[in-house]
Protein backbone atom coordinates (compact mmCIF):
# COMPACT_ATOMS: atom_id res chain seq x y z
CA UNK A 1 0.00 0.00 0.00
CA UNK A 2 2.93 2.30 0.62
CA UNK A 3 5.62 3.30 -1.77
CA UNK A 4 9.20 4.52 -1.51
CA UNK A 5 8.44 7.39 -3.88
CA UNK A 6 7.99 10.84 -2.37
CA UNK A 7 5.37 12.10 -4.78
CA UNK A 8 2.36 13.90 -3.33
CA UNK A 9 0.18 11.34 -5.14
CA UNK A 10 1.47 8.56 -2.93
CA UNK A 11 -0.67 7.50 -0.02
CA UNK A 12 0.74 6.05 3.15
CA UNK A 13 -1.07 3.86 5.63
CA UNK A 14 -1.01 5.08 9.22
CA UNK A 15 -1.75 2.80 12.13
CA UNK A 16 -3.32 4.24 15.29
CA UNK A 17 -3.33 2.97 18.88
CA UNK A 18 -6.62 1.15 18.23
CA UNK A 19 -4.93 -0.81 15.45
CA UNK A 20 -6.99 0.99 12.82
CA UNK A 21 -5.34 2.14 9.62
CA UNK A 22 -6.11 5.07 7.36
CA UNK A 23 -4.55 6.85 4.36
CA UNK A 24 -2.53 10.03 4.48
CA UNK A 25 -1.01 11.70 1.45
CA UNK A 26 2.76 11.88 1.07
CA UNK A 27 2.51 15.66 0.79
CA UNK A 28 0.77 15.91 4.16
CA UNK A 29 3.14 13.46 5.80
CA UNK A 30 6.15 15.40 4.57
CA UNK A 31 5.26 18.16 7.05
CA UNK A 32 6.32 15.75 9.76
CA UNK A 33 10.07 15.94 10.25
CA UNK A 34 9.93 12.65 12.11
CA UNK A 35 8.34 11.00 9.08
CA UNK A 36 10.83 12.67 6.73
CA UNK A 37 13.75 11.38 8.74
CA UNK A 38 12.40 7.85 8.85
CA UNK A 39 10.41 6.94 5.81
CA UNK A 40 10.32 9.58 3.13
CA UNK A 41 13.15 8.29 1.00
CA UNK A 42 12.86 4.63 1.76
CA UNK A 43 9.13 4.05 1.97
CA UNK A 44 7.47 1.78 4.49
CA UNK A 45 6.68 -1.88 4.24
CA UNK A 46 3.17 -1.97 5.70
CA UNK A 47 1.37 0.57 7.85
CA UNK A 48 3.43 3.17 9.70
CA UNK A 49 2.81 2.54 13.41
CA UNK A 50 2.04 5.74 15.28
CA UNK A 51 0.39 3.56 17.87
CA UNK A 52 0.83 5.90 20.78
CA UNK A 53 -1.93 8.13 19.40
CA UNK A 54 -5.54 7.35 18.76
CA UNK A 55 -7.18 7.53 15.37
CA UNK A 56 -9.13 10.71 16.13
CA UNK A 57 -5.98 12.56 17.17
CA UNK A 58 -3.94 11.40 14.20
CA UNK A 59 -6.75 12.23 11.79
CA UNK A 60 -7.00 15.69 13.33
CA UNK A 61 -3.26 16.25 13.00
CA UNK A 62 -3.19 15.08 9.39
CA UNK A 63 -6.31 17.08 8.62
CA UNK A 64 -4.20 20.12 9.46
CA UNK A 65 -1.31 18.83 7.38
CA UNK A 66 -3.56 18.13 4.38
CA UNK A 67 -5.01 21.63 4.67
CA UNK A 68 -1.63 23.33 4.79
CA UNK A 69 -0.08 21.33 1.96
CA UNK A 70 -0.36 24.22 -0.43
CA UNK A 71 0.64 26.94 2.02
CA UNK A 72 4.01 28.58 1.61
CA UNK A 73 6.98 27.20 3.46
CA UNK A 74 6.69 27.64 7.19
CA UNK A 75 8.52 30.72 8.46
CA UNK A 76 7.73 30.93 12.16
CA UNK A 77 4.44 31.21 14.01
CA UNK A 78 1.78 33.56 12.78
CA UNK A 79 0.17 35.94 15.22
CA UNK A 80 -3.09 34.43 16.36
CA UNK A 81 -4.93 37.43 14.93
CA UNK A 82 -3.54 36.50 11.51
CA UNK A 83 -4.92 32.97 11.54
CA UNK A 84 -7.42 32.15 8.83
CA UNK A 85 -11.05 31.31 9.52
CA UNK A 86 -10.25 27.70 8.74
CA UNK A 87 -7.38 27.68 11.28
CA UNK A 88 -9.59 29.24 13.95
CA UNK A 89 -12.34 26.70 13.33
CA UNK A 90 -9.79 23.91 13.42
CA UNK A 91 -8.64 24.97 16.90
CA UNK A 92 -12.05 25.89 18.25
CA UNK A 93 -13.56 22.55 17.29
CA UNK A 94 -11.28 20.71 19.69
CA UNK A 95 -12.05 20.06 23.33
CA UNK A 96 -9.17 20.36 25.76
CA UNK A 97 -8.31 16.67 25.77
CA UNK A 98 -8.13 16.57 22.00
CA UNK A 99 -6.10 19.81 21.98
CA UNK A 100 -3.53 18.26 24.34
CA UNK A 101 -3.44 15.03 22.34
CA UNK A 102 -2.90 17.01 19.15
CA UNK A 103 0.00 18.93 20.74
CA UNK A 104 1.56 15.68 21.93
CA UNK A 105 1.17 14.00 18.54
CA UNK A 106 2.33 17.08 16.65
CA UNK A 107 5.32 17.30 18.96
CA UNK A 108 6.20 13.65 18.38
CA UNK A 109 5.74 13.93 14.63
CA UNK A 110 7.73 17.17 14.73
CA UNK A 111 5.25 19.22 12.72
CA UNK A 112 6.68 22.65 13.41
CA UNK A 113 3.81 24.75 12.11
CA UNK A 114 1.07 22.96 14.03
CA UNK A 115 3.11 22.70 17.23
CA UNK A 116 3.99 26.35 17.31
CA UNK A 117 0.44 27.50 16.50
CA UNK A 118 -0.88 25.35 19.33
CA UNK A 119 1.79 26.62 21.71
CA UNK A 120 1.31 30.23 20.69
CA UNK A 121 -2.35 29.72 21.48
CA UNK A 122 -1.50 28.54 24.98
CA UNK A 123 0.98 31.38 25.52
CA UNK A 124 -1.81 33.76 24.63
CA UNK A 125 -3.78 32.47 27.61
CA UNK A 126 -0.95 33.71 29.86
CA UNK A 127 -0.38 37.01 28.10
CA UNK A 128 -0.19 40.03 30.40
CA UNK A 129 -1.02 38.01 33.50
CA UNK A 130 0.72 38.25 36.85
CA UNK A 131 1.70 35.19 38.89
CA UNK A 132 -1.56 34.98 40.81
CA UNK A 133 -3.59 35.26 37.63
CA UNK A 134 -1.42 32.61 35.98
CA UNK A 135 -1.98 30.21 38.87
CA UNK A 136 -5.68 30.43 38.08
CA UNK A 137 -4.93 29.45 34.48
CA UNK A 138 -2.44 26.66 35.03
CA UNK A 139 -3.75 23.35 36.30
CA UNK A 140 -0.93 22.11 38.45
CA UNK A 141 -0.29 18.39 38.17
CA UNK A 142 -0.56 16.24 41.26
CA UNK A 143 2.17 13.80 42.33
CA UNK A 144 0.13 10.96 40.83
CA UNK A 145 -0.19 12.81 37.56
CA UNK A 146 3.54 13.47 37.46
CA UNK A 147 4.16 9.78 37.99
CA UNK A 148 1.67 8.94 35.25
CA UNK A 149 3.40 11.46 32.96
CA UNK A 150 6.69 9.74 33.61
CA UNK A 151 5.16 6.40 32.63
CA UNK A 152 3.70 7.91 29.47
CA UNK A 153 7.10 9.31 28.53
CA UNK A 154 8.66 5.88 29.07
CA UNK A 155 5.93 4.32 26.94
CA UNK A 156 6.59 6.92 24.25
CA UNK A 157 10.28 6.13 24.30
CA UNK A 158 9.45 2.46 23.81
CA UNK A 159 7.09 3.37 20.95
CA UNK A 160 9.74 5.51 19.35
CA UNK A 161 12.16 2.63 19.61
CA UNK A 162 9.61 0.40 17.93
CA UNK A 163 9.16 2.91 15.10
CA UNK A 164 12.90 3.24 14.71
CA UNK A 165 13.27 -0.53 14.60
CA UNK A 166 10.59 -0.69 11.96
CA UNK A 167 12.47 1.91 9.97
CA UNK A 168 15.68 -0.01 10.37
CA UNK A 169 13.94 -3.18 9.23
CA UNK A 170 12.63 -1.38 6.16
CA UNK A 171 16.05 0.08 5.55
CA UNK A 172 17.60 -3.36 5.58
CA UNK A 173 15.18 -4.43 2.88
CA UNK A 174 16.17 -1.52 0.69
CA UNK A 175 19.86 -1.74 1.40
CA UNK A 176 20.66 -2.58 -2.18
CA UNK A 177 19.31 0.81 -3.19
CA UNK A 178 20.93 3.13 -0.70
CA UNK A 179 22.63 1.03 1.92
CA UNK A 180 24.84 3.49 3.69
CA UNK A 181 22.66 6.65 3.58
CA UNK A 182 19.63 4.74 4.89
CA UNK A 183 21.55 3.34 7.82
CA UNK A 184 22.86 6.79 8.59
CA UNK A 185 19.33 8.12 8.31
CA UNK A 186 17.99 5.56 10.74
CA UNK A 187 20.84 6.20 13.14
CA UNK A 188 20.23 9.95 12.95
CA UNK A 189 16.55 9.40 13.63
CA UNK A 190 17.30 7.10 16.52
CA UNK A 191 19.66 9.64 17.98
CA UNK A 192 17.08 12.37 17.54
CA UNK A 193 14.35 10.34 19.20
CA UNK A 194 16.66 9.31 22.01
CA UNK A 195 17.52 12.96 22.64
CA UNK A 196 13.86 13.91 22.53
CA UNK A 197 12.82 11.25 24.98
CA UNK A 198 15.74 11.80 27.24
CA UNK A 199 14.54 15.37 27.54
CA UNK A 200 11.06 14.08 28.43
CA UNK A 201 12.31 11.75 31.09
CA UNK A 202 14.47 14.51 32.56
CA UNK A 203 11.45 16.69 33.21
CA UNK B 1 -19.57 21.76 17.65
CA UNK B 2 -17.34 20.77 20.55
CA UNK B 3 -15.52 23.63 22.19
CA UNK B 4 -12.37 23.73 24.28
CA UNK B 5 -14.32 23.79 27.51
CA UNK B 6 -11.49 24.05 29.97
CA UNK B 7 -9.76 26.71 27.91
CA UNK B 8 -12.98 28.65 27.96
CA UNK B 9 -12.86 28.46 31.75
CA UNK B 10 -9.20 29.57 31.62
CA UNK B 11 -7.68 26.38 32.98
CA UNK B 12 -4.95 24.54 31.15
CA UNK B 13 -2.50 21.85 32.30
CA UNK B 14 0.59 23.36 30.66
CA UNK B 15 3.03 21.42 32.81
CA UNK B 16 1.59 18.14 31.61
CA UNK B 17 2.74 18.88 28.07
CA UNK B 18 6.01 17.47 26.73
CA UNK B 19 9.08 19.55 27.36
CA UNK B 20 9.54 20.59 23.73
CA UNK B 21 5.96 21.88 23.59
CA UNK B 22 6.50 23.86 26.80
CA UNK B 23 9.63 25.27 25.23
CA UNK B 24 7.56 26.44 22.25
CA UNK B 25 5.13 28.13 24.65
CA UNK B 26 8.06 29.90 26.34
CA UNK B 27 9.26 31.18 22.99
CA UNK B 28 5.93 32.95 22.58
CA UNK B 29 6.12 34.55 26.05
CA UNK B 30 7.89 37.77 27.00
CA UNK B 31 10.44 37.71 29.84
CA UNK B 32 8.03 39.13 32.41
CA UNK B 33 5.54 36.41 31.57
CA UNK B 34 8.35 33.87 31.90
CA UNK B 35 9.24 35.24 35.35
CA UNK B 36 5.60 35.24 36.45
CA UNK B 37 5.12 31.73 35.12
CA UNK B 38 8.22 30.47 36.92
CA UNK B 39 6.78 31.68 40.21
CA UNK B 40 3.51 29.78 39.90
CA UNK B 41 4.93 26.56 41.37
CA UNK B 42 8.13 24.72 42.22
CA UNK B 43 7.73 22.56 39.13
CA UNK B 44 7.17 25.61 36.91
CA UNK B 45 10.43 27.06 38.25
CA UNK B 46 12.27 23.80 37.51
CA UNK B 47 10.90 23.70 33.97
CA UNK B 48 11.80 27.37 33.40
CA UNK B 49 15.38 26.75 34.48
CA UNK B 50 15.66 24.04 31.84
CA UNK B 51 14.97 26.48 28.99
CA UNK B 52 18.31 26.92 27.28
CA UNK B 53 17.31 29.98 25.29
CA UNK B 54 16.70 31.97 28.47
CA UNK B 55 20.40 32.70 28.82
CA UNK B 56 20.37 34.79 25.64
CA UNK B 57 18.52 37.58 27.43
CA UNK B 58 20.49 40.49 28.90
CA UNK B 59 19.82 41.16 32.56
CA UNK B 60 19.92 44.74 33.81
CA UNK B 61 19.38 45.81 37.41
CA UNK B 62 18.59 49.35 38.44
CA UNK B 63 18.33 51.03 41.81
CA UNK B 64 16.58 54.32 41.35
CA UNK B 65 13.32 55.69 42.75
CA UNK B 66 11.89 52.44 41.45
CA UNK B 67 13.94 49.30 41.84
CA UNK B 68 14.01 47.65 38.47
CA UNK B 69 14.89 44.35 36.91
CA UNK B 70 15.05 44.52 33.13
CA UNK B 71 15.37 41.64 30.78
CA UNK B 72 16.35 42.68 27.30
CA UNK B 73 15.96 40.56 24.21
CA UNK B 74 16.23 40.83 20.44
CA UNK B 75 19.61 42.59 20.58
CA UNK B 76 18.43 44.86 23.38
CA UNK B 77 15.61 46.20 21.22
CA UNK B 78 12.90 44.87 23.52
CA UNK B 79 13.20 45.63 27.19
CA UNK B 80 10.84 44.23 29.82
CA UNK B 81 11.14 45.99 33.15
CA UNK B 82 9.83 44.66 36.43
CA UNK B 83 9.64 47.70 38.71
CA UNK B 84 9.32 47.34 42.48
CA UNK B 85 7.64 50.35 44.01
CA UNK B 86 6.40 51.51 47.39
CA UNK B 87 3.77 53.60 45.64
CA UNK B 88 0.57 51.60 45.96
CA UNK B 89 -1.12 53.56 43.16
CA UNK B 90 1.34 52.08 40.65
CA UNK B 91 0.62 48.46 41.57
CA UNK B 92 -0.11 46.39 38.48
CA UNK B 93 0.37 49.34 36.16
CA UNK B 94 1.74 48.44 32.74
CA UNK B 95 3.42 51.03 30.53
CA UNK B 96 4.60 50.39 27.02
CA UNK B 97 6.86 52.77 25.21
CA UNK B 98 7.81 52.38 21.55
CA UNK B 99 10.55 54.58 20.15
CA UNK B 100 12.13 53.91 16.80
CA UNK B 101 12.95 50.23 16.86
CA UNK B 102 13.00 50.01 20.65
CA UNK B 103 10.16 48.77 22.81
CA UNK B 104 10.09 49.10 26.58
CA UNK B 105 7.42 47.38 28.64
CA UNK B 106 7.25 48.42 32.30
CA UNK B 107 5.28 46.41 34.82
CA UNK B 108 5.02 47.86 38.34
CA UNK B 109 4.60 45.82 41.49
CA UNK B 110 3.79 47.40 44.83
CA UNK B 111 5.62 46.24 47.92
CA UNK B 112 5.77 47.65 51.43
CA UNK B 113 9.38 46.46 51.51
CA UNK B 114 10.49 47.01 47.91
CA UNK B 115 14.19 46.51 48.56
CA UNK B 116 13.83 43.07 50.11
CA UNK B 117 11.30 42.02 47.51
CA UNK B 118 13.58 43.33 44.75
CA UNK B 119 16.45 41.27 46.14
CA UNK B 120 14.30 38.15 46.26
CA UNK B 121 13.10 38.71 42.72
CA UNK B 122 16.68 39.36 41.53
CA UNK B 123 17.79 36.11 43.08
CA UNK B 124 14.93 34.27 41.40
CA UNK B 125 15.61 35.88 38.01
CA UNK B 126 19.35 35.18 38.21
CA UNK B 127 18.50 31.56 38.92
CA UNK B 128 15.91 30.99 36.19
CA UNK B 129 17.87 32.87 33.54
CA UNK B 130 21.05 31.11 34.69
CA UNK B 131 22.99 34.34 35.10
CA UNK B 132 26.10 34.83 37.17
CA UNK B 133 26.94 38.15 35.61
CA UNK B 134 24.73 41.21 35.43
CA UNK B 135 24.83 42.78 32.00
CA UNK B 136 24.10 46.32 33.22
CA UNK B 137 23.91 47.68 36.76
CA UNK B 138 22.56 51.21 37.24
CA UNK B 139 22.79 52.56 40.76
CA UNK B 140 21.69 55.92 42.13
CA UNK B 141 23.82 55.93 45.24
CA UNK B 142 21.83 58.52 47.17
CA UNK B 143 18.40 56.99 46.56
CA UNK B 144 18.41 54.28 49.25
CA UNK B 145 21.44 55.43 51.25
CA UNK B 146 20.60 53.30 54.29
CA UNK B 147 20.40 50.20 52.11
CA UNK B 148 23.43 50.73 49.88
CA UNK B 149 25.67 48.40 51.87
CA UNK B 150 23.05 45.65 52.02
CA UNK B 151 22.38 46.00 48.27
CA UNK B 152 26.11 45.82 47.49
CA UNK B 153 26.48 42.84 49.83
CA UNK B 154 23.55 41.19 48.09
CA UNK B 155 25.17 41.72 44.70
CA UNK B 156 28.61 40.47 45.72
CA UNK B 157 27.03 37.36 47.20
CA UNK B 158 24.80 36.54 44.25
CA UNK B 159 26.75 37.58 41.16
CA UNK B 160 30.30 37.07 40.06
CA UNK B 161 30.61 40.32 38.16
CA UNK B 162 28.95 43.17 36.31
CA UNK B 163 29.65 43.84 32.64
CA UNK B 164 28.57 47.49 32.56
CA UNK B 165 28.16 49.67 35.64
CA UNK B 166 26.58 53.14 35.79
CA UNK B 167 26.87 55.10 39.03
CA UNK B 168 24.78 58.21 39.58
CA UNK B 169 23.66 60.50 42.36
CA UNK B 170 20.57 62.68 42.26
CA UNK B 171 21.83 65.53 44.46
CA UNK B 172 25.33 66.84 43.95
CA UNK B 173 25.81 67.76 47.62
CA UNK B 174 25.19 64.22 48.92
CA UNK B 175 28.34 62.46 50.05
CA UNK B 176 28.42 58.99 48.55
CA UNK B 177 32.19 58.45 48.73
CA UNK B 178 32.13 55.65 51.27
CA UNK B 179 29.49 53.58 49.53
CA UNK B 180 31.00 54.14 46.10
CA UNK B 181 34.33 52.87 47.40
CA UNK B 182 32.63 49.90 49.03
CA UNK B 183 30.95 49.01 45.75
CA UNK B 184 34.03 49.33 43.57
CA UNK B 185 36.23 47.51 46.06
CA UNK B 186 33.81 44.58 46.28
CA UNK B 187 32.18 44.19 42.89
CA UNK B 188 34.06 43.14 39.77
CA UNK B 189 33.33 45.29 36.71
CA UNK B 190 34.27 43.60 33.43
CA UNK B 191 33.73 46.00 30.55
CA UNK B 192 32.53 49.49 31.32
CA UNK B 193 32.40 51.81 34.32
CA UNK B 194 30.57 55.11 33.95
CA UNK B 195 30.65 57.27 37.06
CA UNK B 196 28.70 60.50 37.31
CA UNK B 197 29.28 60.68 41.04
CA UNK B 198 30.41 63.84 42.77
CA UNK B 199 33.18 62.44 44.91
CA UNK B 200 33.99 64.78 47.78
CA UNK B 201 37.37 63.48 48.83
CA UNK B 202 40.29 64.62 46.65
CA UNK B 203 42.22 61.60 47.90
CA UNK B 204 39.39 59.15 47.27
CA UNK B 205 40.88 55.70 47.70
CA UNK B 206 39.25 53.14 45.48
CA UNK B 207 40.23 50.19 43.34
CA UNK B 208 39.82 51.26 39.71
CA UNK B 209 38.97 48.19 37.61
CA UNK B 210 41.68 47.33 35.11
CA UNK B 211 41.40 46.27 31.47
CA UNK B 212 38.02 47.91 30.94
CA UNK B 213 36.77 48.73 27.50
CA UNK B 214 35.51 52.04 28.85
CA UNK B 215 36.30 54.00 31.99
CA UNK B 216 34.28 57.20 32.07
CA UNK B 217 34.75 59.42 35.11
CA UNK B 218 32.76 62.58 34.70
CA UNK B 219 34.13 64.11 37.91
CA UNK B 220 37.66 62.86 38.14
CA UNK B 221 39.31 65.52 40.32
CA UNK B 222 40.40 62.71 42.63
CA UNK B 223 42.49 61.11 39.90
CA UNK B 224 46.05 62.25 40.42
CA UNK B 225 49.19 61.45 38.50
CA UNK B 226 49.93 58.22 40.37
CA UNK B 227 46.37 56.94 39.81
CA UNK B 228 46.57 57.96 36.16
CA UNK B 229 49.59 55.67 35.68
CA UNK B 230 47.67 52.74 37.18
CA UNK B 231 44.72 52.99 34.81
CA UNK B 232 45.00 50.42 32.07
CA UNK B 233 41.80 50.62 30.04
CA UNK B 234 41.07 51.01 26.34
CA UNK B 235 38.90 54.12 26.42
CA UNK B 236 39.29 56.59 29.27
CA UNK B 237 37.39 59.81 29.94
CA UNK B 238 38.70 61.95 32.77
CA UNK B 239 36.52 65.04 32.96
CA UNK B 240 37.37 67.84 35.39
CA UNK B 241 40.64 66.20 36.36
CA UNK B 242 43.28 68.10 38.31
CA UNK B 243 46.31 66.65 36.59
CA UNK B 244 48.86 69.39 35.99
CA UNK B 245 50.66 70.17 32.74
CA UNK B 246 53.88 68.87 34.21
CA UNK B 247 52.15 65.59 35.11
CA UNK B 248 50.65 65.23 31.63
CA UNK B 249 54.13 65.76 30.27
CA UNK B 250 55.49 62.96 32.44
CA UNK B 251 52.56 60.73 31.59
CA UNK B 252 53.07 61.12 27.84
CA UNK B 253 56.77 60.38 28.18
CA UNK B 254 55.96 57.19 30.06
CA UNK B 255 53.34 56.28 27.44
CA UNK B 256 55.90 56.81 24.65
CA UNK B 257 58.36 54.51 26.40
CA UNK B 258 55.56 51.98 27.02
CA UNK B 259 55.81 52.24 30.78
CA UNK B 260 52.13 52.95 31.30
CA UNK B 261 48.64 52.47 29.82
CA UNK B 262 49.78 50.17 27.06
CA UNK B 263 46.20 49.19 26.19
CA UNK B 264 45.06 52.76 25.79
CA UNK B 265 43.17 53.51 22.56
CA UNK B 266 41.32 56.71 23.49
CA UNK B 267 41.88 59.24 26.27
CA UNK B 268 39.89 62.36 27.01
CA UNK B 269 41.92 64.77 29.04
CA UNK B 270 39.29 67.44 29.75
CA UNK B 271 38.63 70.73 28.06
CA UNK B 272 41.91 72.15 26.81
CA UNK B 273 43.24 74.09 23.85
CA UNK B 274 45.58 72.27 21.51
CA UNK B 275 48.06 75.13 21.02
CA UNK B 276 48.37 75.83 24.71
CA UNK B 277 48.77 72.13 25.46
CA UNK B 278 51.53 71.97 22.86
CA UNK B 279 53.43 74.81 24.50
CA UNK B 280 52.91 73.77 28.13
CA UNK B 281 53.04 69.98 27.84
CA UNK B 282 54.75 68.90 24.65
CA UNK B 283 57.65 71.34 24.88
CA UNK B 284 60.26 68.57 25.28
CA UNK B 285 58.39 65.73 23.63
CA UNK B 286 59.03 64.97 19.92
CA UNK B 287 55.79 65.64 18.06
CA UNK B 288 54.44 66.55 14.65
CA UNK B 289 51.76 69.11 13.94
CA UNK B 290 49.49 67.67 11.26
CA UNK B 291 48.14 70.00 8.62
CA UNK B 292 44.47 70.91 9.08
CA UNK B 293 43.76 69.79 5.53
CA UNK B 294 44.68 66.22 6.47
CA UNK B 295 41.59 64.29 7.54
CA UNK B 296 41.80 60.97 9.32
CA UNK B 297 39.27 58.62 10.83
CA UNK B 298 40.05 58.44 14.53
CA UNK B 299 38.51 56.72 17.49
CA UNK B 300 36.39 58.98 19.71
CA UNK B 301 34.05 58.50 22.69
CA UNK B 302 31.91 55.41 23.18
CA UNK B 303 33.89 53.31 20.74
CA UNK B 304 32.82 55.48 17.79
CA UNK B 305 34.97 56.97 15.06
CA UNK B 306 34.97 60.39 13.44
CA UNK B 307 36.79 62.15 10.63
CA UNK B 308 39.26 64.50 12.35
CA UNK B 309 41.21 67.35 10.74
CA UNK B 310 44.85 67.87 11.66
CA UNK B 311 45.95 67.38 15.27
CA UNK B 312 49.33 66.69 16.82
CA UNK B 313 50.99 63.30 16.48
CA UNK B 314 53.31 61.70 18.98
CA UNK B 315 54.91 58.30 18.48
CA UNK B 316 55.42 55.43 20.85
CA UNK B 317 58.62 53.41 20.71
CA UNK B 318 56.76 50.47 19.15
CA UNK B 319 55.65 52.64 16.23
CA UNK B 320 52.08 53.33 17.40
CA UNK B 321 50.88 56.90 16.90
CA UNK B 322 48.73 58.97 19.22
CA UNK B 323 46.96 61.97 17.78
CA UNK B 324 46.00 64.80 20.12
CA UNK B 325 43.03 66.75 18.82
CA UNK B 326 39.95 68.75 19.77
CA UNK B 327 36.47 67.78 18.57
CA UNK B 328 32.94 68.70 19.51
CA UNK B 329 30.36 66.27 20.79
CA UNK B 330 27.22 66.76 22.94
CA UNK B 331 27.65 70.55 22.66
CA UNK B 332 31.11 70.62 24.22
CA UNK B 333 34.68 70.68 22.98
CA UNK B 334 36.65 67.61 23.98
CA UNK B 335 40.42 67.40 24.06
CA UNK B 336 41.38 63.86 23.26
CA UNK B 337 44.18 61.52 22.40
CA UNK B 338 43.46 58.71 19.96
CA UNK B 339 45.91 55.85 19.43
CA UNK B 340 46.17 54.30 16.01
Amino acid sequence: MTSPASSSEVKYLIESSEGNTFDVSGAALRQSNTFNAMFLNIGADGPIPFTDYNEATLKKVFEYCEHSVNEENYSGPKHQDDLSKWDLNFFNEMDQKMFIDVINASNFLDIERLTSYCCERIARMLRGKNTQEMIKVITLPTAEELEAKQKVEEKKAAAAKKVAEKAAETAEKTETLEELPVQQLVQTTRNKLTRKYLSFSNE
Amino acid sequence: MKMINNRRSNKFPILRLPFLAIEEIFKAMDPIEIINFSMTSKQAKTVTKEMVFNSKYALCLSIDKTLGISINGTNNRVSCVYGMTSDKRLDGKIEEDKRNRFITRNVFKYSNNPIEEWKQLCKHVLEIFKKQTIDVLTLYMDEFVDHNVSIIDFLRTNVKSVDVCYLFQSEEENDVDEHAAYLLNNLKVNNELHSLLHIKNDYFEVKIPKNLKELNLHNSHWIGYERLLEIDCKSVILEKNQISDKEWNLFLKKWITMETNQNLEYLELGNRQLDIFRIHVLYDIPHEVVDGAVKRILKIRFNQTQKISGGIDIRRIDGKTATLFVYRIFGKNRFAMSVH
